[in-house]
């Protein structure tokens, strides 16, 4: 049982760590915004009583520490800089792999210090003050909080109510020392608060006593913690104030309409219902009526706007964030499977239905197709999610390598809201962060030659993402120095890769950049510019059935644009036999087809290339490809497939036709086979192959180059 | 109505404002309006502040449009101050200057009378 809870703890650290890695990026941006210091107090803090909780004992006294310094930034004592969003960012990243031991090791632990020393010689220097001696050991647990923050934290996650108070302090209350203003302060801190301060009775200056108190408050309070507590902010005051709480009932009617400002005036016991009514015949607006006939004040309005504003927020908060829930992706992945299943066997159903030619069997049949193809579309679309989440990320990745780097960059995201398959997601994570460390570091110039150009000093990374059709295309362009063709042609001639006498376009030249080892950067740097990178991307685009390409212009900067299906369990493809096995064409490659016979295909002899719309393709018999043996049909039938920038033929023995499909992993003991992305179940059981199509034309296209070149050498 | 001579007092308290300081504070900007105004109030550095001033500034604003004279607050904003008039809802948006609370705070443009 406490595993579950442990499970469901690491879930929400993470969730709350990626929250604050969020918040630090913003903070460096502005980092006086006090929203967002406390955004990140609450997160660190959150972090730190949960780990403390489930006996992360390294967590919970790590936090407690950066928490304390944070705190200090909060309360204006500390400014924030840019060395401190630094070392909290790397603390981040310290928590998190705190994270993965019940007992750290040792190594981690010194590394948990080193940060911490660091920590206190950021403070010495930020307040000017020689640093301090080792902090003392304190019970993380206990100290660091006020219990009425751990109280707010506690109660943060029990249902939420709102609340309207009314305070109004007596106007001796100064006499007795109290501040007033850090009692309105703490209660806003219970939870989300408007507060609206009544400052009408503040007399001229000349008539003021600096020692009375004018001004009463009204409040809206949206908090999980109960009346006792709020009353029990106010408890020394009692005698010394006006003190309403009043719990609101209905925030919304259920039409999801937002309360009334006549409804407001009316439960705050300033106006009859009556009043409202007649005002309300007038047809004017409410509230300035009622100032007109002296019925409320402007500043009672104002308060009461203030309210109905807050109720339409957190009614907004609970139509996002309120009617989710939280599902392990293990049980969607079960579900998607099941729903998998569900399409073979339905595949079987209908073949079944049509070799019986039975009516009844053939209706049902039907019907269940519609509602199986629907189940499909709503569990795929459970899996969706906006690709934004793993944008942050690369927030991270362009900081901290511009600063390593010493260029300055900036990030700039579109499309955030583009959902996509959750495992596509994850899986993209990796090849976009190569992407992007190879703009930084071989795209953007340093500011000095920027500066020479004429550019602005800030480099641009545009990194978007927008549907299109069923795919995603995902871009990452930068406005650096673009990619230089020549000299990616003498590259490749240097690493044989091409021949110097061919003549390549000038997009099959930046394909080369895919070749691997391949690299034109002069130096080495940490980064990048050990070829290892690009040719990765290129395997783990293609490993998710999408394509790269690549356009550029000379000084101007690149792009680079991913083409990604939008999920990868379920494909529209084109079923076809070769040698009496079935395999899948990916749809979306295929251009067309053409018949062929024998004698044709044996009449284009061995160059193997073939003219389609006016055009010379270079093609591969798939039989030949997979070493199937028996006799070649009389006549076959060429797949035009669109790869990698190209198009080829693919020859088949026999079109079947379109084939939706759920697509089955190969076991690992096939992963190294060239040319085939998966495995699907057909509807009478057997087993089809799904082409890689990116692959086949990659050895293609590498068999028809190392054909010109022997034919160029023997010339 | 008297303009005075027309220069501007320019009052610059420092530390924390706080209930001690509000009778101070009064009489100095209120010898400030009578001499003629306009008094401009400099936060620069204000470190903390508390009701009981908060309220002397509302009263000193209301004090110099009664009266027709100057009342203006300048300098830039300690975070703690910001911090205090957020929290206590004087303020709606984060004002960064003295003459962005001007624009923001309540009962400062005569609402609320």
């Amino acid at each position: 049982m406490i595993d579950k809870f442990k499970a469901t703890f690491l879930e929400e650290a993470m969730e709350l760590l990626g929250q604050l890695e969020e918040t630090l990026l913003e903070l460096e941006v502005s980092p006086t915004e006090p929203e967002l210091i406390n955004k990140a107090f609450r997160a660190m803090h959150t972090v730190k009583g949960s780990s403390a909780m489930f006996g992360y004992d390294a967590v919970s006294k790590f936090t407690h520490e950066v928490e304390t310094v944070l705190e200090r930034c909060r309360n204006g004592e500390l400014h924030i800089d840019r060395a401190f969003i630094g070392l909290s960012l790397r603390s981040r990243d310290h928590i998190r792999r705190l994270l993965d031991y019940d007992v750290p090791p040792e190594e981690l632990a010194a590394a948990g210090q080193g940060l911490l020393g660091e920590y206190r010689a950021w403070v010495a220097k930020a307040s000017g003050v020689e640093p301090e001696a080792p902090a003392p050991k304190v019970e993380a647990s206990q100290e660091g909080a006020s219990p009425r923050q751990k109280e707010a934290q506690r109660r943060e996650n029990q249902e939420a109510a709102t609340w309207r108070i009314f305070f109004r302090p007596s106007p001796s209350i100064f006499k007795d020392g109290t501040k007033v203003l850090n009692l309105v302060e703490e209660l806003a801190g219970l939870g989300e608060a408007s507060v609206y301060p009544h400052t009408e009775t503040i007399p001229l200056l000349s008539a003021l006593d600096p020692e009375t108190c004018y001004c009463s408050w009204d409040i809206v309070l949206t908090t999980g913690a109960d009346e006792n507590s709020i009353r029990d902010i106010f408890l020394f005051v009692e005698n010394s104030a006006e003190l309403q709480i009043a719990k609101i009932l209905r925030q919304a009617d259920d039409m999801g309409n937002t309360k009334k400002i006549g409804e407001i005036f009316v439960e705050r016991g300033l106006v009859s219902p009556e009043t409202i009514g007649s005002v309300l015949e007038g047809h004017k607006r409410l509230g300035e009526t009622l100032v007109e006939q002296k019925v409320v004040s402007t500043s009672q309005v104002a308060s009461a706007l203030l309210e109905q504003e807050h109720l339409k927020k957190m009614q907004e908060r609970r139509e996002t964030s309120g009617n989710s829930i939280r599902v392990a992706s293990e049980k969607l992945d079960g579900l998607v499977d099941l729903v998998g299943e569900l399409v073979t066997l339905q595949a079987r159903l209908s073949q079944t239905a049509l070799e019986r030619q039975e009516p009844i069997l053939g209706s049902i049949s039907e019907q269940f197709e519609r509602l199986i193809s629907q189940l499909r579309d709503n569990t795929m679309s459970i899996r969706m999610l906006p690709i934004g989440s793993t944008f942050n990320k690369f927030r991270r990745v362009v900081r901290d390598l511009s600063l390593e780097l010493g260029k300055e960059v900036e990030l700039v995201t579109e499309g955030a809201e583009t959902e996509l398959d959750k495992t596509v997601i994850e899986k993209l994570s990796d090849p976009l962060v190569h992407i992007i460390r190879n703009s930084l570091d071989h795209g953007i110039e340093s500011p000095e030659q920027r500066r020479a150009k004429g550019k602005s000093v800030p480099g641009t990374i545009r990194l978007a993402a927008r549907h299109s059709g069923a795919t995603v295309l995902i871009q990452v362009s930068d406005d650096g120095k673009g990619l230089d063709a020549e000299a990616i042609r003498l590259k490749g001639i240097e690493r044989g890769l091409i021949n110097a006498a061919q003549e390549l376009s000038q997009n099959e030249l930046f394909q080369l950049i895919f070749a691997p080892g391949f690299s034109t950067a002069e130096t080495v740097t940490t980064v990048s510019g050990r070829g290892v990178g690009m040719d990765v991307v290129r395997r783990e685009i293609d490993s998710l059935g999408g394509s790269v390409q690549l356009e550029s212009s000379l000084g101007k900067g690149m792009t680079v644009t991913l083409k990604i299906p939008l999920t990868l369990a379920i494909i529209e493809g084109l079923l076809v036999k070769v040698a009496g096995e079935f395999f899948v064409i990916p749809l979306s490659s295929v251009d067309g087809c053409i018949e062929i016979s024998r004698t044709e295909l044996e009449g284009l002899g061995e160059r193997r290339i073939f003219s389609y719309r006016s055009e010379f393709l270079p093609y591969t018999p798939l039989r030949q490809f997979f070493g199937s043996v028996g006799e070649e049909p009389a006549i076959s039938q060429i797949v035009i497939v669109q790869a990698l920038e190209s198009r080829i033929g693919l020859v088949v023995d026999q079109v079947i036709g379109d084939y939706q499909t759920v697509i089955k992993p190969l076991g690992r003991m096939f992963k190294n086979v060239e040319g085939l992305s998966g495995a699907t179940i057909l509807g009478d059981g057997t087993v089809a192959l799904i082409l890689d199509i990116n692959r086949l034309a990659q050895v293609v296209q590498r068999e028809a180059r190392n054909q010109a070149n022997a034919r160029s050498l023997q010339r | 109505m008297n303009e005075g001579d027309g220069s501007i007092i320019r009052l610059r308290p420092e530390g924390a404002l706080c209930i001690e300081r509000a009778a101070y504070l009064k009489s100095a900007i209120l010898e400030g309006l009578e001499k003629g105004g306009p008094v401009e109030l400099d936060f620069s550095a204000v470190e903390d502040i508390d009701l009981p001033c908060l309220q002397v500034l509302v009263a000193a604003r209301r004090e110099a449009m009664a009266t027709g004279r100057g009342f203006r607050l300048s300098g830039s904003l300690s975070q703690r101050v910001v911090r205090k008039i957020r929290a206590s809802g004087f303020v709606s948006s984060i004002p960064e200057s003295g003459a962005d609370l001007e624009k923001t705070l309540v009962g400062w443009l005569g609402e609320g009378k």
